[in-house]
């Protein structure tokens, strides 16, 4: 149905479609492991030196133009210090193809060297793509569980006798992530967006670069087909975000 | 009794701006982009280079780097990069300018209508509004610059198409909130006209969040235009945008490094001035935005 | 009434607080002492300090703000604000107990009942618990929800198997009030500070609480500082009263002596202004409470005192003994002495 390429647009879309979830889960893993502890961090020190730091760096992060931080990286690690690959997704021969994202096939079939070689490769595409939302979702978790401390139940938890840190890190922790967790769903939309620069920039062969050269193309079935399933995607994401919200607030569950 | 009550008095406006002038980020925002916009205005003043703005070519200075006579160096044509910097502000900061308002002036409207009017002005709005909100904007605005020629014109419409729905939103939720409150009843017992009761009334009130988030857009706006002119759907060469010159710039690296480098950096610290001036206006007005 | 030891020693507290308009001087040499078994009262309008009296005792005032100028606060043998936090939160987790207004708030709406209870059962007292601990948090081979379903019995509370299971959300105010004070007598403390538990739930429901803390103070010999603005319920459980105005103790009776007799025009007025069913007038307190960054000279009730002389504009009373467990801070009475 491709217009330029005469195959089957769904053909190519599912030939591409793991390399660009492979680099959107990542950038999201990279996101909220880094962003919970630091914007938690962020909340206990508010105003000291930590607090300003990653205030500093949440601007910077929304802020920064994602191809244009991509280049830089790759100027610095790749060109400069040649300590990472540039461009693409693995240089060697991919592993055996089970799922078709290759940090995950490799592992199961135990082909270590791939593994190294693929994880090289991710690392900076998923970093660009995850600065914008670390620095949300940093922020967010700073100023819900900044809220969380001057709740009623955390004060009366704290006075009767609970530990310091299992309050914070259970009881306050819980309430302020799941207020977190409709932004990221949202960010995962965002993620998509953005994942045609990125992919761009690192000549990551997925299903965005694909879009994009198709629009350049004026390849509109092409088009159609990614939208539709960038679509289709946002909306499970959002769906799933919905269930796991009500599974971790009783709340929405209990209440008729 | 009294003296305390003065005292509270002490100026809600004057512990504003205590608030304000306590945050040096905000500021720091605000000399940014006023340093962005005197260079957007006074740009064929201050490029040292003017004519290098668009289709001059100057073949015996390919590619030089940055030295005293061109700051950021020169092209693959010989163009001064400072220069082309210089301009590329105006067309950002005209891009961010012209998507906000076409996005204001269509959502906030529909938003007020959905709210105040409710019934079947209010789903079928929003209902449409939920329909664009559905889809990422980038990826919105790429499949919209696909059907249309390829310039800077029908970049900035596609944005701005992507853009309007959060207005709406925003607005919506403002309006239903605000027209159970007593001074609209006023009004309306008074037998104001509802066109007056929402443009007079309620949208005053909601001034606060609304500028707040603008702000904040304008840095949002300018970063999605240029990442449509790096993509190369945006203004076409020769014309110097910042997203087209680093993607220019990035087919010669590393060598060249000077041509990405300068024009990503405009865009950062543009993009960096409206997220710490909109931050610190959220600070000053109190106010809960998205 | 119960001559026990004294659990409880407050003297010459004086806390300020400072906010943008000036400092202000919430209390003002306070004076308070709770002894064994007994249920002592702290009366007073909404903004007299008491809510600042309890936080400063539990010790959850923010202390940038505020300031604790003069003063001790005597618990079982440690003067409080002595201590490091350590040593004090060792002694205060386990020995002193609270328990809050609004119940709908206080618990955390995210974890079930039994959850709750059983971590504070199993680790009240401790500042942090270890990695390992939390790993323990997964097994929960313990006896903790066995403890808690028994104490949620001990609270009265029905079904008590069904509740551990419960999320606040799905318990009424009552309900939630009896598992708050289930989970204040974890560990058996020595004194409680309630905070106007019962304002915030219908009368039905308050007599029911107000029952509960009656029996636990006679079956445990609990001590309760029971804070309030309603006189009334302080009548029903209260041995003791105090009077607080301002920041300041006006005045401390045995319950039946001060409202029988009440010497402080404040206290009279307190009294009077409880709506009678009898049809007579209703006479509330003119005047408003006073700034606290800027109070008045002398007696701080002075400007609204019916009875007010030149001294009372001039010179602070001091609180004086005038009975049995009662003292009184007053220029009307001091001269003349007790009687």
């Amino acid at each position: 149905m491709s217009l330029v390429t005469k195959r089957d647009v769904s053909k190519d879309l599912i030939q591409r479609l793991p390399a660009t979830l492979e680099l959107v889960v990542a950038a999201m893993a990279i996101a909220v492991l880094a962003g919970i502890p630091l914007g938690v961090l962020s909340a206990l020190h508010k105003d000291r030196t930590i607090d300003q730091l990653s205030r500093i760096f949440a601007f910077a992060g929304v802020s920064l133009p994602r191809f244009w931080i991509g280049i830089m990286f790759q100027i610095a690690f790749a060109y400069s210090l040649g300590l990472l690959p540039i461009t693409g997704r693995i240089t060697g021969d991919p592993p055996a193809h089970i799922t078709g994202l290759y940090l995950l096939d490799s592992l199961l079939t135990r082909d270590f060297p791939a593994f190294m070689d693929s994880f090289k490769h991710i690392l900076l595409p998923s970093i660009t793509l995850s600065l914008s939302p670390l620095a949300q979702i940093t922020r967010l978790i700073r100023a819900s569980m900044i809220e969380q401390l001057r709740k009623d139940y955390t004060v009366v938890s704290r006075i009767i006798g609970m530990p310091e840190n299992l309050n914070i890190y259970k009881y306050m922790l819980k309430n302020a992530f799941t207020a977190t967790l409709t932004v990221i769903g949202l960010l995962f939309g965002w993620m998509i967006g953005n994942a045609f620069v990125v992919e761009q920039v690192f000549s990551w062969p997925g299903m965005a670069r694909y879009g994009v050269n198709s629009v350049l193309r004026n390849d509109f079935n092409a088009v159609v087909g990614v939208t539709l399933v960038i679509g289709v995607g946002y909306v499970l994401i959002n769906f799933i975000v919905d269930l796991l919200y009500g599974y971790l607030d009783p709340r929405i569950r209990l209440k008729k | 009794m009294e003296k305390a009550f003065k005292r509270k008095q002490k100026g809600n406006l004057a512990r504003a701006f205590y608030r304000f002038k306590k945050n040096p980020l905000s500021l720091i925002g605000l000399g940014i982009i006023l340093m962005m916009a005197s260079m957007a205005i006074f740009a064929p003043f201050i490029a040292l280079y003017p004519e290098d703005a668009g289709g001059a070519v100057h073949f015996k200075k390919m590619f030089q780097p940055p030295s005293w006579k061109h700051p950021f160096g020169t092209d693959e044509v010989g163009r001064d990069a400072f220069s082309r910097v210089i301009f590329g502000s105006r067309i950002s900061l005209m891009l961010g300018v012209v998507v906000l308002s076409v996005a204001v002036l269509i959502g906030v409207p529909l938003g007020l209508f959905a709210g105040y009017f409710g019934g079947k002005v209010e789903t079928i709005i929003m209902r449409i509004t939920d329909i664009f909100l559905a889809i990422p904007p980038l990826v919105l605005a790429l499949a919209v610059t696909a059907v249309l020629e390829r310039n800077l014109q029908n970049s900035m419409f596609a944005i701005a198409f992507t853009w309007w729905p959060w207005y709406a939103r925003l607005v919506y939720g403002e309006t239903l909130s605000k027209k159970e409150e007593d001074f609209v009843e006023v009004s309306e017992s008074l037998g104001a006209s509802r066109l007056y009761i929402i443009f007079r009334e309620i949208l005053p009130n909601m001034t606060s969040p609304l500028l707040v988030k603008i702000t904040l857009d304008m840095g949002y706006a300018i970063l999605v235009g240029a990442a449509l002119g790096f993509l190369g759907l945006g203004a076409q060469p020769p014309t110097a945008e910042w997203g087209t010159l680093v993607s220019l710039g990035r087919i010669h690296l590393p060598k060249m490094w000077w041509l990405s480098t300068f024009s990503g950096l405009a865009i950062f610290i543009t993009v960096l001035g409206f997220n710490l001036l909109g931050d610190g206006l959220r600070d000053f007005f109190d106010v809960e935005v998205e | 009434m119960g001559v026990g030891n004294t659990i409880l020693s407050i003297q010459g507290l004086k806390v300020h607080f400072d906010t943008i308009d000036g400092t202000s001087r919430v209390l003002d040499d306070v004076e308070l002492s709770v002894r064994e078994a007994e249920v002592v009262g702290l009366v007073g309008e909404t903004g007299c300090g008491k809510s600042v009296t309890a936080k400063t005792i539990l010790g959850s005032l923010p202390m940038p703000p505020g300031k604790i100028l003069e003063g001790k606060i005597l618990f079982l043998k440690d003067n409080l604000l002595e201590l490091s936090r350590e040593e004090r939160h060792q002694v205060m987790s386990r020995k002193m107990s609270y328990i809050p207004q609004d119940p709908m708030t206080s618990l955390n709406p995210v974890f079930t009942v039994g959850e709750q209870m059983g971590d504070m059962i199993r680790w009240q007292g401790r500042r942090r618990i270890g990695p390992l601990d939390f790993l323990r948090l997964r097994r929960r081979r313990d006896n903790s929800i066995a403890k808690a379903v028994e104490l949620l019995d001990r609270v009265d509370i029905p079904a008590s198997k069904e509740i551990i299971r419960r999320y606040p959300v799905e318990l009424s105010g009552g309900m939630r009030q009896r598992v708050l004070i289930a989970m204040a007598l974890i560990g058996y403390p020595s004194l409680l500070i309630a905070d106007e538990p019962t304002t915030a739930l219908d009368v039905t429901i308050q007599k029911g609480i107000l029952e509960l803390i009656e029996e636990k103070v006679k079956e445990e010999k609990l001590s309760v500082l029971y804070i309030t603005h309603n006189l009334g319920v302080a009548r029903r459980l209260c041995h003791r009263i105090y009077v607080m105005y301002a920041g300041t103790i006006a005045e401390t009776a045995k319950t039946k002596d001060l409202l029988d007799n009440p010497r402080h025009p404040y206290t009279s007025n307190l009294i009077s202004s409880i709506p009678k069913l009898t049809g007579d007038e209703f006479r509330g307190i003119d005047g408003r409470i006073p700034d606290y960054i800027d109070p008045p000279a002398g007696c701080r009730f002075h400007p609204r005192c019916p009875r007010v002389m030149e001294i009372c504009k001039q010179e602070r009373p001091e609180l004086a003994k005038v009975g049995e467990d009662r003292l009184l801070a007053c220029h009307l009475f001091s001269t003349g002495g007790g009687s």
